[in-house]
């Protein structure tokens, strides 16, 4: 009697046990559909914004190199004031 | 039209393209900027000089120590570097452009008034050469 209260016992817990597995299994199947799917979507959100970004980097290298031009005209009129300044006040040394 | 033409030439435009002109950009506008600090001390140094008043040393000094990284900058290798660096040099540089402005503008203004006196008063000639 105690042999068949066993044997039930062990069967109905093996069995408790693989439909648990089962529906982990299915849980975190159908959880990694959904991660692949959303990193998919992202993915294809990204690239698909990628010639925007481009665009961006292109208008920030065109107002840069207008920037760097108005850069080097002020340090040449800078240059060329001190030049001209020079003879008019008393000479200056660079003592370092 | 207008997002298939920005679709079209952004395409072109890569990150890694974008990361090898702003080491050459950085750079460009880099050395500028030592040139425009270094003059603009240099032209207050002939004011303060015509007055008297004591030259600027530490200016010169702060620009030397933005020198090595400036130096460096062409030589980074990722965009977070590049950018802490360009940090490093500017910002000194924006500073001494601020100090030497605001702290020397009536030093400007009375060395230049000091000038046109003595001219008036005919002390100083202006050079035959110029």
């Amino acid at each position: 009697m105690r042999i068949i209260f066993l044997a039930t016992l062990s069967i109905v817990g093996t069995w408790i046990i693989l439909m648990n597995t089962h529906a982990l299994e299915s849980i975190h199947a159908a959880t990694a559909s959904e991660s692949q799917q959303a990193l998919q979507q992202y993915n294809d959100a990204y690239h698909e914004e990628e010639p925007v970004r481009g665009f961006i980097r292109l208008y920030l290298r065109v107002a840069g190199v207008v920037w760097v031009a108005v850069e080097w005209i002020a340090a040449i009129l800078l240059y060329k004031g001190y030049r001209m300044l020079r003879p008019h006040f008393t000479e200056d040394t660079l003592t370092l | 039209m207008i997002i298939e033409a920005i679709r079209s030439i952004g395409s072109t435009f890569s990150q890694e393209q974008y990361l090898f002109w702003t080491h050459i950009q950085g750079s460009l506008w880099t050395l500028a900027d030592v040139v425009i600090v270094f003059y603009l001390i240099r032209i207050t140094n002939l004011f303060r000089s015509h007055l008297g008043r004591r030259k600027h040393r530490g200016s010169y000094f702060v620009l030397a120590a933005t020198i090595p990284f400036a130096v460096y900058l062409p030589f980074t290798s990722t965009g977070s570097t590049f950018f802490y660096l360009e940090l490093a040099v500017t910002i000194p540089h924006f500073l001494l452009l601020l100090y030497v402005c605001i702290g020397d503008a009536n030093v400007t203004l009375e060395a230049i008034g000091k000038r046109v006196r003595e001219m008036n008063e005919g002390k100083l000639s202006i050079p035959a050469d110029r």
